[in-house]
C-alpha cells in the first residue's frame, strides 16, 4: 500500500528525514515509535504529502502508484488517504455532523442526503450518534478525536494515518479512542499509528519502527522489538519509558 | 438652542435625503471596499512576491496619503479618461481608500485561524480554494467582525469627504444651507447629531451580529 524509498525531507537547514525506507502492505498496522523530534509525525506528514519530501528523496509510492508531487493530483491522493491529528482539528464552525459530511460533500459530490445517511453510521460507529448536532466545543478531548476518525473515515480511506491521536488526551480518556482504533485494526484497515502508547503498539501493531534523530534504526514485530531490541538506541528508549 | 430646532425642521427634507444619500455612498463603497480587501489580503498570503509587493504598495500608498487627496485625485483623475457621475467616483475612492484597511483586518483574520484546519481539510482531499471558502473564510469572516465594523464606522464619517465633489449627503447639505442661513455653527451642529443617530444604530447592529454569532455556536445543543 506504501513504499518509500531513501525519504529526505529538510526543513532550512535542518535536516529531519534522512533516507528513510518504509513499506506498509495492505490491512497491515505499522507503529512508528521514538523520541520528540526524531521524525515520526514529519514522515506520517509526508505519506499524504502535507510535508512535500525533498527532491532528493528516490520514490513514495501509495497504492502502487508512484507519485511525483510536483505534477500529480495530491488532492486526490489526499481524499484516499485518511489523517487523524494530535490536536484534533475539527472545524468549529460547523456541527458534528457536518464535520463528517463536508468532505464527502463538496469533494467526493454526494448528495447531502447520502452524506447524512453515512455519517450518522459513521458516527454510530464512534459511538457518537447522539453527538450529532452538538458542536466541537461542547465535546470532551476523547469524544472529539473520536469526531475526528469518524470524519477521516467518511472519505472511505484506503489508508488511516493517525498523529499521535492520544497525546493531547486526559488519561482516562485514552481508552475510548484507543479502543475505536482497535476496532478500525480489526476490520483490516491499514493504518500508520505515531503513539507513545507502547500497550496499543504492543497488541495492534503488526510491524514497529523505532525511529532516532531522523532515522529509522531497527524495525521488527512488537514483540521482538518490545522484549528483545537489537540497538542500543532502541533499547535506552524503551528503557526509559518502561 | 431654539435656533438649532429651527435649523433642524426647515431642513428635515433636505437632510432626511442627505441621510439616504450617505447611507448608499457608505453601503456601496464598503460592499466594493470588501471585495477589494479580500483580493489584497489574499495577494498578501498568496506566498507571491510579485502579488505581495502588488498589495504591499497599495497599501502604503493609500495609508500614507490623506482620502480627500486621494479623493480629488481619482475624481479629476478619472474625468479625463471615462464620464463617471459624482457619486460612482466617491464611493469608488471610498471602497479604494476602506479597502486597504480592510484588506490588513481580512489578512490579520485568515492568518489568526490555526494551521491546523487547513491541515485537516487539505487531509480529506480539499484543494485549497474548496478549503478557503468553506472552512477558513467563514471563521476568518467572524473574528474579522469587530474590527470590520470599526472600519465601517470610519467609512461611514469618511462620506463626508464626497461632498466636496458635489455630492448632497449629510455633510454637503449643511455646506448649502449654512451658506444659505448664515448660522454655520447650529447647522454643523445638525449635521453632526445625524451622523451620531447613524453611529450609534450602526454600533448597536454590529454588537447584534457579533452576539448572534457567538450564539449560533454555543448554545445549539445546550
Amino acid at each position: 500500500m506504501i513504499r518509500i524509498k531513501r525519504l529526505n525531507k529538510s526543513f532550512g537547514s535542518l535536516h529531519v528525514l534522512k533516507d528513510v525506507d518504509l513499506s506498509v502492505s495492505e490491512r497491515e498496522v505499522v507503529v512508528l515509535i521514538g523520541a520528540s523530534g526524531s521524525g515520526k509525525s514529519t514522515l506520517l506528514r509526508c505519506i499524504n504529502f502535507l510535508e512535500i519530501p525533498d527532491s532528493g528523496s528516490d520514490e513514495i509510492s501509495i497504492m502502487g502508484q508512484t507519485v511525483d508531487p510536483q505534477k500529480d493530483n495530491l488532492n486526490q491522493i489526499r481524499s484516499e488517504v485518511g489523517m487523524v491529528f494530535q490536536h484534533f482539528n475539527l472545524f468549529p464552525h460547523r456541527s458534528v455532523l457536518e464535520n463528517v459530511t463536508e468532505a464527502p460533500i463538496f469533494v467526493r459530490k454526494l448528495k447531502k442526503s447520502a452524506a447524512v445517511d453515512m455519517a450518522m453510521q459513521l458516527l454510530e460507529k464512534v459511538g457518537l450518534a447522539d453527538k450529532a448536532k452538538s458542536y466541537p466545543d461542547q465535546l470532551s478531548g476523547g469524544q472529539k478525536q473520536r469526531v475526528a476518525i469518524a470524519r477521516a473515515l467518511a472519505m472511505s480511506p484506503k489508508i488511516m494515518l493517525f498523529d499521535e491521536p492520544t497525546s493531547a488526551l486526559d488519561p482516562e480518556l485514552v481508552g475510548e479512542v484507543l479502543q475505536v482504533m482497535k476496532e478500525l485494526a480489526k476490520e483490516g484497515m491499514t493504518m500508520v499509528v505515531v503513539t507513545h502508547e507502547m500497550g496499543f503498539a504492543r497488541e495492534v501493531g503488526d510491524r514497529v519502527y523505532y525511529m532516532d534523530e531522523g532515522k529509522i534504526v531497527e524495525n521488527g514485530q512488537p514483540d521482538e522489538i518490545f522484549s528483545n531490541p537489537k540497538n542500543e538506541r532502541t533499547r535506552a528508549f524503551l528503557g526509559q519509558l518502561l | 438652542m431654539t435656533a438649532i430646532i429651527e435649523i433642524f425642521i426647515e431642513n428635515w427634507e433636505a437632510f432626511l435625503f442627505a441621510t439616504g444619500m450617505t447611507l448608499k455612498l457608505t453601503a456601496v463603497s464598503l460592499v466594493l471596499a470588501m471585495v477589494i480587501g479580500l483580493v489584497f489580503a489574499f495577494f498578501k498570503i498568496s506566498g507571491s512576491k510579485i502579488l505581495y509587493s502588488i498589495a504591499q504598495l497599495y497599501i502604503t500608498v493609500i495609508r500614507g496619503t490623506p482620502l480627500i487627496v486621494q479623493l480629488m485625485f481619482l475624481y479629476f483623475g478619472i474625468i479625463q479618461l471615462v464620464v463617471l457621475p459624482a457619486f460612482w467616483a466617491g464611493a469608488l475612492a471610498l471602497a479604494i481608500h476602506s479597502g486597504a484597511y480592510i484588506a490588513e483586518i481580512f489578512r490579520g483574520s485568515i492568518q489568526s485561524i490555526n494551521r491546523g484546519q487547513m491541515e485537516a481539510a487539505r487531509s480529506l482531499g480539499m484543494t485549497y480554494p474548496l478549503a478557503m471558502r468553506r472552512i477558513i473564510l467563514p471563521q476568518a469572516f467572524k473574528r474579522a467582525i469587530p474590527a470590520l465594523g470599526n472600519q465601517f464606522i470610519i467609512g461611514l464619517k469618511d462620506s463626508s469627504l464626497v461632498a466636496y465633489l458635489g455630492v448632497s449627503e449629510i455633510y454637503g447639505t449643511a455646506l448649502y444651507a449654512q451658506a444659505a442661513n448664515f448660522q454655520p455653527f447650529e447647522t454643523y451642529m445638525v449635521a453632526g447629531c445625524y451622523y451620531l443617530v447613524l453611529v450609534i444604530i450602526f454600533t448597536w447592529l454590529v454588537n447584534k451580529l457579533e452576539q448572534r454569532l457567538s450564539v449560533e455556536q454555543s448554545e445549539v445543543t445546550k
